[in-house]
């Protein structure tokens, strides 16, 4: 069998095309996998610094049940009282810098803003307006004021 | 969800070694998650801001 030589040039060109298509179909659906794979990893990001945040918020809640307790007991004199307000006022801080954590996360692009919005926009509002005190001037949270003006003005 | 995060960070963790098939499946588990947390989640922290300021209160009145 014979072949001319634009027979095999043809055939030859149709090969090409095939690989061609072959590897961009492949190509896509390897970028579809590491997309996939980033969204994924960008919630494990996510999830283990809401996983942490809870955990100190689940401190402060302990250090608050304790007060409870001894006050329930008449046990809360002055010198628990000293012990107490040092102990929950780190409870305190601990939570927010886990907090401002995350709005720099959110601030600085590294988690989507609009998913988060949603669910952070009141946990947020509501956090400077119960510790007033702790978001003056000279203020450390710095990233959780300015994603709470920015989410108020929006 | 704390099920499916488990999953997803022991993927990471493992992520030196995996077959095909079980990329395949826990690429799927992080969709929906992806999904899970588009439509079902919700996070209040009220009971410990009220309980705080209870607290700051029962430690305030203690040294009256």
């Amino acid at each position: 069998m014979n072949f001319s030589p634009e027979w095999i040039q043809a055939l030859s060109s149709i090969v090409t095309v095939l690989l061609g298509i072959s590897a961009l179909v492949f190509a896509v659906r390897q970028i579809s996998q590491i997309t996939d794979q980033l969204r994924i990893s960008a919630l494990t990001n996510v999830l283990s610094l809401e996983a942490e945040m809870n955990l100190r918020k689940e401190k402060l809640d302990n250090v608050n049940h304790e007060i409870e307790k001894l006050d329930m007991n008449k046990q809360l004199n002055s010198r628990a009282k000293d012990v107490y307000e040092k102990k929950q006022n780190a409870a305190i801080e601990n939570w927010l810098n886990s907090v401002d954590r995350l709005c720099f996360c959110i601030r600085r692009d590294y988690f989507k803003e609009k998913d988060w919005k949603v669910e952070y926009r009141d946990y947020i509002k509501e956090i400077i307006q119960n510790f007033e005190y702790k978001f003056g001037a000279a203020t450390k949270y710095n990233n959780i004021i300015e994603l709470n003006k920015k989410w108020s003005n929006e | 969800m704390s099920q499916g995060s488990n999953k997803v960070e022991s993927s990471v963790a493992r992520n030196d070694a995996l077959d095909p098939k079980e990329t395949l499946r826990q690429t799927q588990s992080g969709k929906d998650l992806l999904s899970s947390r588009e439509y079902n989640f919700s996070v209040s922290s009220d009971q410990t801001l009220r309980n705080t300021i209870a607290a700051m209160d029962l430690l305030k009145n203690a040294g009256e």
